[in-house]
């Protein structure tokens, strides 16, 4: 059983991947999970992963062809840098946070195998009041999805919230959050073809540089001779000031809003912006760059004639 | 004394050259480069270099700019950061003071600027003691660096020019490493002939940085993070490719350097190798040493020869083993220990001999640690053991040359230290 | 050294004289809400493009990550322990360059470092006073966000009394987090006399400009250190990241101030200082202090020692209106 887990940076997948972990491995079950580290930083996409088996796991790494898919910020879903449905196949089974229903997000992906969904950031909020917590969700509703038991979920749960400092009331909140996660989540392993099936790993289907000999035709999977090439080009140095072409706009969870009628065109928002993601148009009055802009709000906040307003991004 | 001074007391004996030390033959090798730019820290055996590049440019004697740094690692990062400003750099260091600057090694030779470094080798500590062995210089053998390593004073100074060369080539574009023996080559003066500026300017023609440079009309982000293992093994990997281009370079270098200066260098140097039997494989300063082995014993009837390592990277691993190839007997004297493996430069031609049907035996021996001598007594010991080997008797390797008398010698010194009498 | 080499250049007034270009472009991958990005990117907008920032490993490290930079200038990334010692190099290869004609006049760059705290106040401290010791014509920009945060938040020698990171946690037999004092640098580095030294916030864009302006006009070493308000690693909202710089000012806790020719002149007084909680307690980072049981003495101590700073100040009539 291959899980991956699809977050932003500060949405606790890492802790996700470890509850379900730690779940399995109270079942008694062999398990690997690790998360990937990157440049990026709170907002930006990330992942994490969990291997579970009934014996050794010959496997390290990133998980190229999953089981099951945990999606928790739906806005990944068509972002290029994270690809999250990416080495899908008919028989993954991906659960997406949303608030949109599962059948017609199978439209817009195109995904063959099932897709569940739920609003798990409504759920997380209306517990614990605020959006610390989603960690808690999603990694007890995968265990129930591969398979494992409330208990060993709970077990799971309470192993990795022994690292934190919570106090009782936070606690005991996260605990009722686990139980409610895994109702709903139980719910869907009455659909056909459960998960925990497949505990024992089969081969992942997935071309790696080991299998470069075997069929041939298989695309980008010949090995290739690196030729040397002249410094200009071998030296790791970039001539372009480029970054907004990486588009951190999606980052960006809320959406600052300027309502032009309470503007006074005083330049605070754009002296303030620490990305330097505001312009000022011919009348001094601010543009957003969405593509760049990561939300942090500091524009709304510092704003002193309140002149922003902030939407939940849906992309 | 003043470079002027210098020159003046040279005029006339071109042909004979002039005596200078190891340390005095890099510092002229770096003038006749005409850098720019050199950043320096003491350290011994090492610390006349600087000296002498700071008297020639207080005397306004070379134009370069010469600034004392608080630590190697400093040092190396200004050299590494002014050549990748566009200026032509040399530094200089020796042992610990190369391993305080280490990681600035591996960041220059990733950055592909070409200054040129001379290591001064010093055994490192602990025990600390000043004189020569290579474990510093072999501990740089993966950070992308060229290394030359130079048996003689004049061959430090021809070093130093080649190695700009070489470094300097578009298709190679990476920092190198010339190293000298402490104390041995340092301090120990030998004739050098040191070539006309003029001559050296034809050789060696000023540095156009068309791929790396700082200037206000080139914006360039260099050495940025790149944070994959995609683009981190295309770059490292580059590094490589640039490295086996230098073989080839150096032999087109080499060649053009002896039709200037009648002073011709090999990747490795072949000493009575012809129709040698029973061959020495040696590096350094003490190469000289081996030489004088080789030809004692063949004045006695044994068909010896040596062969001298001197360029280590790129490594010529086929020029090593066309040159061994079909002796009867190879021993790889290391000045350097790795201890838990043994000799470092015998696992290397191990290596390059390994698929050749006539592979010799082949023994490995440490000898000259902290720039012990190795007496005729130890080179006899080691042509005994190698002519055991090729009559298939077992031997014992790697070995250390170490003898009774030192042995006794140690005694005694254990015993000063209150160790109290051998048990 | 710290002899000037332009005219006086005029003091800004207000937030409208800020250059409306950037030199730092968006879409870096550095945290939303950083404050040491928002100091930097002002910073910038007087250097502007004819600048080489050289950085050491730190957050910043990630504002060029290949095949991406941001900058109109150049960059050039070397080592957390070096690179003021990379500075020097450039420095010098560029003055060399010219004047033996290898480099036009007009194709000189600043050259300015960018290091976190972690380097600055910890592993690049001898290289740091070796280069304002040997006089050079640079500029340093700290970005000071009191940790070690590109790792994850654990203790720098300028992480406040107090304060939690990851290497001084909160426990029974610690209970006030990190239990050493910030290191003094701004007084260390004053023992260097160099030409320039000034703290600036990202909070104070109009201070913050008018020190970068006037250490322009000076030649050798041009010290910033810049409160770096770090929503991910003092745990706070990222929206309120120029609040709490804001609150480091009004508190006391982070003194604008400035040197030039050895005398301290304090460029903002808080007039009426707000109580030190109100900085602490809208950040993660100080929690165990008032949670779950209040620490009423390190609260005491942390107020007595911006008391006492401040009264200082005032004896030392270091403190201009």
């Amino acid at each position: 059983m291959r899980v991956r887990f699809h977050g932003r940076g500060g949405q606790g997948m890492k802790t996700a991947s470890r509850i379900l972990g730690s779940a399995a491995f109270h079942a008694g079950l062999v398990v690997q999970d690790s998360p990937v580290y990157g440049a990026e930083r709170r907002g930006a996409p990330v992942a994490a992963f969990t291997r579970i088996a009934k014996a050794a796991i010959r496997e390290r790494g990133l998980i190229a062809a999953p089981d099951l898919i945990v999606v928790a910020d739906e806005t990944l879903l068509f972002e290029p840098t994270a690809m999250p449905l990416a080495g899908c196949s008919a028989r993954t089974v991906v659960l997406i946070n949303t608030a949109t229903d599962a059948a017609a997000l199978q439209e817009r992906l195109a995904h063959l195998g099932r897709i569940e969904s739920a609003d798990f950031t409504s759920l997380v909020f209306s517990i614990t009041h605020t959006l610390v917590g989603l960690s808690t969700a999603l990694g007890v509703a995968a265990a129930a999805l591969v398979g494992l038991s409330l208990e060993e979920s709970l077990a799971g749960v309470a192993e990795e919230l022994a690292h934190a400092t919570l106090s009782r009331a936070a606690y005991e909140a996260n605990e009722r959050l686990a139980q409610e996660a895994y109702a709903l989540a139980d719910a869907w392993r009455a659909v056909p073809e459960p998960l925990d099936a497949s505990l024992a790993l089969a081969a992942e289907a997935a071309p790696t540089a080991l299998l470069a000999a075997a069929p041939a035709g298989a695309p980008g999977t010949q090995l290739v001779e690196l030729r040397f090439e002249p410094p200009a080009r071998a030296t790791p140095t970039i001539c372009v000031a480029n970054t907004p072409e990486r588009s951190t706009g999606s980052w960006r969870q809320f959406r600052p809003l300027l309502q032009r009628d309470l503007c006074n065109a005083c330049w605070t928002c754009f002296v303030l912006c620490p990305e330097g993601a505001i312009a000022l148009d011919e009348h001094e009055f601010p543009l957003i760059d969405y593509e760049v802009c990561k939300g942090c709000l500091v524009c709304v906040h510092e704003c002193p004639t309140h002149a922003f307003a902030t939407e939940k991004e849906v992309r | 004394m003043s470079r002027a001074a210098d020159l003046e007391r040279a005029a006339g004996r071109h042909e004979r050259g002039r005596l200078l030390t190891g340390n005095a033959a890099a510092a002229w090798g770096a003038s006749l480069a005409d850098v720019d730019y050199i950043p320096a820290f003491p350290i011994t055996p090492q610390t006349e270099i600087i000296e002498t590049l700071a008297e020639w440019v207080a005397d306004g004697d070379i134009a370069a700019r010469f600034v004392t740094l608080d630590s190697e690692h400093s040092m190396l990062s200004a050299a590494g950061a002014a050549a990748a400003a566009g200026a032509r750099v040399f530094t200089a260091t020796s042992s610990q003071g190369l391993l305080y600057g280490f990681e600035m090694l591996y960041a220059i030779a990733g950055w592909r600027v070409p200054l040129v470094l001379v290591n001064v080798s010093r055994a490192l500590a602990s025990p600390i003691t000043l004189e020569a062995d290579h474990n510093d210089i072999l501990a740089a053998r993966d950070s992308g660096f060229l290394q030359l390593h130079a048996e003689t004073c004049q061959e430090v100074l021809d070093s130093v020019l080649m190695a700009y060369r070489l470094a300097e080539d578009a298709r190679v574009m990476l920092p190198a490493l010339v190293n000298l023996d402490g104390f041995t080559l340092s301090f120990t003066r030998e004739p050098v002939v040191v070539p006309e500026a003029a001559a050296a300017a034809e050789f060696l023609p000023p540095y156009e940085p068309n791929h790396a440079a700082i200037r206000g009309d080139r914006p360039m982000a260099q050495g940025p993070a790149v944070l994959s293992g995609l683009a981190y093994s295309y770059f490292r990997y580059q590094q490589q490719l640039a490295q086996l281009n230098a073989l080839e370079v150096h032999e087109e270098i080499a060649a053009e350097f002896a039709a200037r200066f009648g002073r011709r260098y090999g990747l490795v140097e072949p000493f009575e190798l012809d129709d040698a039997e029973y061959v020495l494989v040696m590096s350094n300063a003490f190469a000289t040493k081996g030489k004088e082995a080789v030809e004692r014993l063949r004045s006695r009837g044994l068909r010896a020869g040596l062969l001298r390592l001197r360029v280590l990277r790129p490594f010529p691993a086929a020029a090593i083993a066309d040159a061994l190839e079909g002796r009867m007997a190879v021993a790889v004297i290391d000045q350097n220990l790795a201890p838990g493996l043994g000799g470092i430069t015998y696992q290397e031609v191990a290596a390059a001999l390994y698929d050749r049907p006539r592979r010799p035996p082949l023994l490995s021996v440490i000898g000259g640690l902290g720039g012990k001598d190795i007496s005729d007594v130890e080179f006899d010991a080691v042509f005994h053991d190698l002519r055991r080997a090729a009559a298939g008797e077992s031997v014992r390797s790697p070995r250390l040359l170490f003898t009774q008398a030192e042995q006794e010698r140690m005694q005694t010194l254990l015993r000063i230290a209150g160790k109290g009498a051998k048990p | 050294m710290s002899a000037p080499v332009t005219a006086e250049v005029a003091a800004i007034k207000n937030l409208k004289q800020i250059a409306r270009e950037e030199f730092i472009l968006p879409g870096t991958a550095v945290c939303g809400g950083c404050g040491g990005l928002e100091g930097l990117r002002l910073a910038a907008k007087v250097l502007g493009s004819k600048t080489v920032y050289i950085n050491a490993a730190g957050c910043f490290t990630l504002l060029a990550v290949y095949p991406y930079s941001p900058f109109k200038g150049s960059w050039l990334y070397t080592t957390m322990g070096g690179a003021a010692a990379a500075a020097q190099g450039v420095r010098d290869a560029l003055d060399v360059l010219m004047a033996r004609g290898k480099l036009p006049v007009e194709d000189d760059v600043q050259v300015v470092v960018v290091a976190g705290d972690g380097s600055t106040y910890d592993m690049a401290m001898a290289a740091n006073s070796g280069a304002i010791f040997r006089g050079l014509d640079f500029w340093y920009f700290c970005y000071d966000n009191e940790s070690y945060g590109n790792t994850g938040v654990q203790m720098s020698s300028a992480t406040p009394y107090g304060a939690r990171t990851t290497t001084t946690p909160v426990g029974s037999a610690a209970r006030a987090g990190t239990e050493h004092g910030k290191k003094d640098l701004f007084e260390i580095w004053r023992a260097h006399q160099p030409a320039y030294l000034a703290t600036v916030s990202p909070r104070y864009p109009v201070d913050l400009t008018n020190k970068f302006l006037k250490a322009k006009g000076l030649r050798g070493p041009k010290l910033f250190i810049a409160h770096a308000s770090c929503p991910t690693g003092w745990l706070f909202e990222p929206k309120r990241s120029a609040e709490v710089a804001k609150l480091a000012v009004q508190t006391g806790i982070f003194a604008l101030k400035e040197c030039v020719g050895g005398a301290v002149t304090h460029t903002h007084i808080p007039r009426r200082r707000k109580p030190v909680e109100e900085y602490l307690r809208g950040q993660g980072r100080y929690a165990h202090l008032f949670e779950p049981t209040r620490n009423d003495a390190a609260l005491r101590l942390i107020q007595e020692q911006v008391d006492r700073y401040w009264e200082a100040a005032a004896k030392a009539g270091a403190a201009s209106s």
